[in-house]
């Protein structure tokens, strides 16, 4: 079991193992989902966000070493604040953004500098834990590939140069935010998953990537082969989720089929979502 | 959930907000929208950007921004999409004392966001929408004359975000009658007597000035002949003093009939969801025993990060009788 937060700072402060740090990730293994009750029945569930305490130990062999180490705790926590970029809890492969903006110094309970007991309040604005898993799909991989008018089946694209088929499969019982990155060089790329056809209508460089990320909609990224990026959500094809051409649709529960022209490779992030992380041995 | 859509200030869409409170109202009283973001994670809107949530009629357009130390937010308000339509005034054409719509009703609408000058953004959905319309509107701000026009036909307006345009439709009001004690809270107030003999007075002075009166007959249909009397009489007023005869006992019967509409139903609900302004709904307070059927008046959205809630105000159409005021503005 890995228990870790991954500061915007660039550090990473690692909770057990051989780390001078401690902390329990059991801590942050409660939910509590609020609700709206219409004569006893639940009219919806309602996501609020949530703090947890959590305490943390901090083991050093000397006061001078404690004193560091206390000190680069703080920052990770504080720099997330003062940038008012959330920071990462990662427990085994799942993760949750969050702030720490409380940080107390238990004076009472520590050994001088020694083993320092620090009292931290985490808070989740949305408090959800999320499983990434990548699949890549290459144009040269296995799979069914058909071409031109023999292809079997009823989609939009039978009389293209040609249709790559490949499934990928949401294990969760309920769907999941996909980020999807294109690799160039595409022209006007779309990608079916399901019955959902993702497409922005951009022309994707050699060397460069179209990024559209369920679990950031705020912009879809084209990037050129320097790493110079675009936001092109504007041309995007338009389509509110379930309408067949929503962009950010989430992945339906089981396997799903996966189809595209074949002339780019890509990858499908799926980003399942719990409301806590599972416990591992 | 909907996704908030945001443009800058030349219409290009830049992406969906995160971290926000809206608050929409359209209807018969307001047409605004506040938008409120933490101020260090507010998205760079400005007069003229756009929000809206695809294929549905919540949007407008940034006309103001406030920010506050004391809680440190910033707030974009601005006009609905009913708003902006509602920022206009509709006006006779020249040589005429009234701008008549007659006919299908898109093809009314169709004139009405012409004489507007908004068709580069409102655009009417193509065809006929099968509904028969009749106005005469004289100096009325837009959306309120459309939705009393509609209203007039049990009609009612829709509007949904296409892309770059918003869709304009009229379609048959609905009658929801599936809201009861058992799915909802609500306040019913249900008016027992409402007017029942309406005094017009037209144009003219003193003994010159074109004088009628109507009645609610047994039957709550208007007459001429008076049922109600002494104490069950309610008497009401109704003045435009620019209608000669015919046309102010038009009016006057519009605004008899309205009066009659004096149930109001107090309602936040998931159930509201679907109800539009110019609906009607029917609600059932199965403990009390009650029932009240009114009009929908007014509907507020609130989406926080896309989650929405609906409330409506329900009850006593006024928009009806902004068209019948008839001043000479």
């Amino acid at each position: 079991m890995s228990f870790r937060y991954v500061s915007n700072n660039g550090d990473t402060i690692e909770f057990g193992g051989d780390s001078a740090f401690y902390a329990d990730s059991d801590a942050f293994r409660t939910y509590d989902t609020d609700y709206t009750l219409v004569h006893n029945a639940v009219a919806r569930f309602n996501r609020k966000a949530a703090s947890h305490e959590l305490p943390i130990t901090i083991f050093a062999d000397t006061e001078t070493q404690g004193a560091a180490l206390l000190d680069r705790l703080q920052q990770a926590f504080d720099h997330d604040v003062r940038a008012h970029k959330a920071g990462r809890f990662e427990i085994d492969e799942y993760y949750a953004h969050a702030y720490v903006p409380t940080f107390k110094f238990a004076c009472g309970d520590s050994h001088g500098l020694y083993e320092i007991e620090v009292k931290a309040k985490v808070l989740f604005p949305n408090p959800v834990w999320i499983l990434e898993s990548r699949k890549s799909f290459n144009p040269s991989d296995g799979g069914d590939t058909s071409r031109g008018l023999n292809y079997p089946y009823n989609f939009p694209f039978n009389f293209k140069a040609g249709v790559s088929i490949r499934q990928i499969t949401n294990p969760l019982s309920w769907p999941c935010a996909v980020r999807i990155v294109i690799y160039g060089e595409a022209h006007n790329p779309y990608i079916y998953i399901g019955d959902n056809r993702y497409e922005v209508d951009v022309d994707v460089p050699d060397g460069g990537t179209l990024t559209i990320d369920g679990l950031d909609k705020s912009q879809i990224v084209l990037r050129d082969q320097y790493g110079n990026a675009t936001n092109v959500f504007d041309r995007r094809i338009s389509g509110a989720q379930g309408s067949g051409t929503y962009v950010f649709e989430p992945i339906p529960s089981g396997v799903n089929a996966v189809t595209w022209d074949g002339s780019f490779p890509f990858d499908v992030v799926l980003c399942g979502e719990r409301s806590w992380a599972p416990c591992t041995t | 959930m909907y996704d908030l859509i945001y443009t800058d200030a030349e219409l290009v869409e830049q992406g969906v907000l995160d971290g926000y409170a809206l608050t929409m109202t359209f209807g018969d009283v307001d047409n605004t929208f506040d938008c409120v973001f933490g101020s260090a994670s507010a998205p760079p809107l400005t007069g003229g950007c756009m929000l809206y949530a695809e294929d549905t009629e919540y949007g407008g357009i940034v006309r103001g921004k406030s920010t506050s130390t004391q809680d440190g937010t910033t707030t974009f308000s601005g006009s609905t999409w009913h708003g902006v339509i509602n920022e206009h005034v509709l006006c006779p054409p020249s040589g005429q004392t009234h701008l008549k719509l007659r006919g299908d009703a898109h093809a009314a609408l169709r004139t009405a966001i012409a004489a507007c000058g908004l068709d580069s953004v409102f655009r009417v959905a193509s065809g006929d929408s099968g509904i028969q319309v009749s106005a005469d509107i004289r100096f009325i701000p837009a959306y309120d004359a459309i939705v009393a026009m509609l209203a007039k036909a049990r009609a009612k307006l829709i509007i949904k975000w296409k892309r770059d345009h918003a869709e304009l439709s009229v379609v048959a009001a609905v009658n929801h009658d599936s809201m009861n004690s058992d799915n909802a809270n609500f306040t019913i107030t249900e008016g027992y007597r409402p007017p029942n003999h309406i005094l017009l007075l037209g144009t003219g002075e003193m003994l010159d000035r074109i004088t009628s009166e109507l009645f609610i007959g047994e039957d709550g249909s208007v007459t001429r002949t008076k049922y109600y009397t002494g104490i069950d009489e309610v008497m009401a007023k109704f003045e435009d003093t620019n209608a000669q005869l015919e046309e102010l006992e038009e009016k006057g019967t519009e605004k008899l009939i309205e009066m009659q509409d004096v149930n109001e139903i107090d309602v936040s609900s998931e159930l509201v969801n679907d109800y539009d302004v110019g609906d009607y709904v029917t609600a059932t307070n199965l403990d009390a025993g009650q029932s009240a059927t009114a009009a929908v008046t007014s509907k507020t959205v609130t989406l926080i990060d896309g989650e929405p809630t609906f409330s409506c105000e329900i009850g006593s159409a006024s928009a009806l009788f902004e068209l019948n005021t008839g001043k000479d503005v």
